[in-house]
């Protein structure tokens, strides 16, 4: 291949990038993606171990959260996911026509569980990039409410993955997936964790993303230990949860994003659309 | 551009708590027959008064109904047709009242051979989880401490399945609702444990202990006392 052909082909790569990858591909050295971003959770519909619909009074969670990627070499990225401000709230629930207070209602605020990880490329071609990641959960919330409101879950727990981004050039879109095991400790289960995304842009400002993601827990957790009420950090999880993201560059170098996600065949979490939004640059 | 940045603070004004309502369970529409006391200790030779009530499906008592005693262990225990007790050898047996539709819980009676030997008067009865993620077991037992109030202990054996916000209630249906006495929270989720209660509490004042988990208003697990 000619240097001015892979040169040309390097180029529409990056273009087709995503804003936000969760695919694989790695950040140049000294040179990072920087995102805040708010995310709501709100609903009063709980699954249990069973799957079955258990009835609470609504639960939200509201999180503000940083999410940096930064080039240390070329094919070595770190990543870093910081939820600076959680605040849960469980509403008062009261029986008609007695007046009787069957819940007090509830709120509390804090720091949530963090992340701290390297994704380190293992093999890129033309249109592909495969990396390994490996993430150590940052037990930084509070996992000891007594409510079960909880804004952690208090293990340092790692996870490693299998990353695969491709672009779909000369079509403006990408797609990548990742798979990967979470070991987890203090009594909570190990589960398998992946992803799924499809990525495309529209035009010069605005682009769209189709997010898949999943968690399958091996359900050996102990049964003494239940996590957060609600599911919020709940054992033995299970969900299917999927949802777009419009993103759109409201700068040139600043991009917003509103994204929903809903979720299927779920065990031991709530039942709620979830709702972010987010401003991120790349420098 | 600047104004995106208003996002956020938006979102936490929008995290307050509210209310939800429920519709309250209706009370439990059936006829009964209340019995008092419901154990009794008595020695060889001592007799005492049972006295029963009937209660309609409106929870209203019903008076001048004429109750059929009903012993199932005669030769230690008599019951004559008033409702009055007779220890007549040691053991134990079961005593109900009944009415040609309706029949009491059976109460428990002791009788020893003498009457320093008594047994106090109790109620018991056993854990059953809400389902298979709610699992409770061993038995509930309620009976005056030494000062005289009553104590309600869970035995050796009882588990209940961890969850947030566990508390204890006594109530007089198998729901948490109006009327029902929170006792306060789960000391432990296995393993026997006391609870002393208030001296306006009275054995027969409820007839479920209930192990709910306050801040999602799900029952664990009951216990029916006998």
């Amino acid at each position: 291949m000619r240097p001015l052909t892979l040169g040309l082909l390097l180029v529409l790569l990056l273009a087709a990038a995503p804003p936000a990858t969760a695919s694989g591909w790695t950040q140049p050295q000294g040179h990072g993606f920087y995102k805040m971003g708010a995310q709501i959770l709100r609903g009063h519909d709980f699954h249990d171990g069973q799957g079955r619909s258990v009835q609470i009074p609504t639960l939200a969670q509201y999180t503000l959260s940083t999410y940096v990627e930064y080039g240390l070499r070329d094919n070595l990225t770190l990543i870093t996911y910081l939820p600076v401000f959680e605040r849960i709230t469980l509403n008062r629930l009261e029986g008609r026509p007695s007046g009787f207070v069957y819940t007090r209602g509830e709120a509390v605020n804090g720091i949530g569980d963090g992340e701290l990880g390297l994704r380190f490329r293992l093999w890129q071609g033309a249109a592909t990039v495969v990396s390994a990641a490996l993430n150590l959960g940052l037990a930084l919330g509070n996992d000891e409410q007594a409510s079960g409101l909880q804004t952690g879950d208090g293990e340092w727990n790692q996870r490693l993955e299998l990353q695969l981004g491709h672009s779909l050039y000369p079509a403006p879109a990408w797609i990548g997936a990742s798979l990967g095991y979470d070991h987890r400790l203090r009594g909570y289960a190990d589960r398998f964790v992946y992803n799924a995304e499809i990525g495309t842009h529209m035009g010069q400002r605005w682009h769209l993303i189709l997010h898949a993601r999943g968690v399958r827990s091996l359900d050996e957790g102990a049964d003494t230990v239940r996590g957060g009420a609600g599911g919020l950090a709940a054992n033995d999880q299970r969900y299917f949860s999927f949802g777009p993201e419009v993103l759109f560059d409201v700068a040139a170098d600043v991009t917003l994003s509103l994204g929903t996600m809903t979720g299927l065949d779920l065990r031991n979490t709530l039942s709620a659309p979830s709702l972010s939004v987010g401003l991120s640059t790349r420098r | 551009m600047r104004n995106v940045w208003l996002i956020w603070p938006a979102l936490l004004l929008a995290g307050c708590v509210g209310t939800d309502y429920i519709a309250d369970a209706p009370a439990q529409g059936v006829s009964r027959i209340d019995v008092q006391p419901t154990s009794v200790a008595v020695a060889v030779g001592q007799i005492v008064g049972l006295q029963a009530v009937f209660i309609d499906e409106a929870g209203q008592v019903v008076a001048d109904i004429d109750f059929t005693w009903t012993s199932s262990n005669p030769a230690v225990a008599g019951i004559s047709e008033a409702g009055v007790l007779s220890g007549l050898g040691e053991g134990q047996a079961y005593v109900f009242a009944s009415t040609a539709d309706v029949v009491s819980d059976s109460i428990l009676v002791g009788v020893v051979a003498d009457a320093e030997n008594q047994v106090a008067a109790t109620r018991a009865g056993a854990f059953v989880g809400r389902d298979d993620n709610h699992e409770n077991r061993g038995t509930a037992l309620l009976q005056p401490g030494m000062d005289g109030a009553l104590v309600l202990s869970f035995s050796d054996d009882f588990y209940v399945t961890a969850g947030p916000g566990l508390e204890i209630f006594l109530a007089t249906q198998d729901a948490v609702g109006p009327g029902s006495l929170g006792i306060g929270p789960l000391q432990s989720d296995r393993g026997a444990q006391a609870y002393p209660l208030s001296g306006s509490v009275r054995l027969t004042d409820y007839n479920w202990v209930l192990i709910h988990c306050v801040p999602f208003n799900i029952t664990f697990g009951k216990a029916r006392l006998q």
